[in-house]
């Protein structure tokens, strides 16, 4: 019993840490005028992977997702799987564009791009609706992040000898 | 079960697949009369922005803050206070 409760203890930092990692690597990739373009791509494929590895550990959710917009369930959780495709949808759609208007990154790698003015001006404008996408997204898992990090610190103040035997 | 415990060689090519294909769909859009009208403004956006005076490096980072701020955290700020404010106000009723 303890064993199983260490284990989901260790899932939930796992996924917190991932989370707060990936929410920070957004927000630098997204401040491109700060940061310079090479940054902004080569910064790009590091959320990319942990991206991919978010997903992959939410696939449970996404799974039920298109049930969870068509059944009847309650409001919060049909707009929940309504913004989590669509923000699903649009990062597709500005990595992709993001791919196509590389200046740095991939001619660095030797991959040759065409320089199309209108990948550039459909990034910048697909980058600019994650934004809101991003912070409504956060907003409304709000209270697990919450309720997470402050069971983790309340950890980190009394970690009892029973949990600790579980850890091990 | 959590995310942890599952098969990851099941949900990698259902990820690749669903993603191909809807990279594939966008990518078409180049080709899309609308795609010529977005390059035009484009354009005559960037030769507008060649004219003007370069920012600073402190309107730089005001202006990358306050984009932030109002287009990420303002909107995630009132998504998590929403219910919180309906709650209130439904006990108060009853």
């Amino acid at each position: 019993m303890t064993q199983v409760t260490s284990k989901s203890k260790t899932t939930r930092n796992v996924l917190l840490t991932l989370d707060l990692v990936l929410g920070a690597l957004f927000v630098l990739t997204m401040l491109v005028h700060l940061t310079g373009v090479a940054a902004h791509e080569w910064l790009s494929y590091v959320f990319l992977s942990l991206f991919v590895v978010h997903i992959l550990f939410h696939w449970e959710w996404l799974s039920l997702l298109p049930g969870r917009i068509v059944k009847m369930h309650s409001g919060k959780w049909r707009l929940n799987a309504t913004l989590d495709a669509a923000l699903y949808i649009l990062m597709c759609f500005s990595i992709v564009s993001g791919l196509l208007a590389s200046r740095v990154s991939l001619p660095a790698l030797g991959i040759p791009v065409s320089e199309d003015i209108f990948w550039s001006a459909t990034h910048h404008q697909y980058s600019n609706l994650l934004f809101p996408l991003v912070g409504i997204h956060i907003g409304l898992h709000w209270p697990w992040l919450r309720s997470t990090i402050s069971s983790l610190l309340k950890k980190t103040h009394d970690i009892t000898p029973t949990v600790r035997r579980g850890e091990s | 079960m959590s995310g942890l415990t599952m098969h990851w060689h099941r949900r990698i090519p259902v990820i690749i697949l669903i993603t191909f294909f809807v990279c594939v769909g966008f990518i078409r859009i180049e080709n899309l009369p609308i795609a010529e009208s977005v390059r035009l403004e484009a354009t005559a956006r960037q030769e507008a922005m060649q004219e003007r005076e370069a920012p600073t490096k402190a309107a730089i980072l005001g202006g990358s803050l306050l984009k932030l701020l109002v287009m990420m955290v303002l909107p995630g700020v009132i998504t998590a206070q929403v219910p919180r404010v309906v709650n209130a106000i439904s006990r108060r009723e009853t």
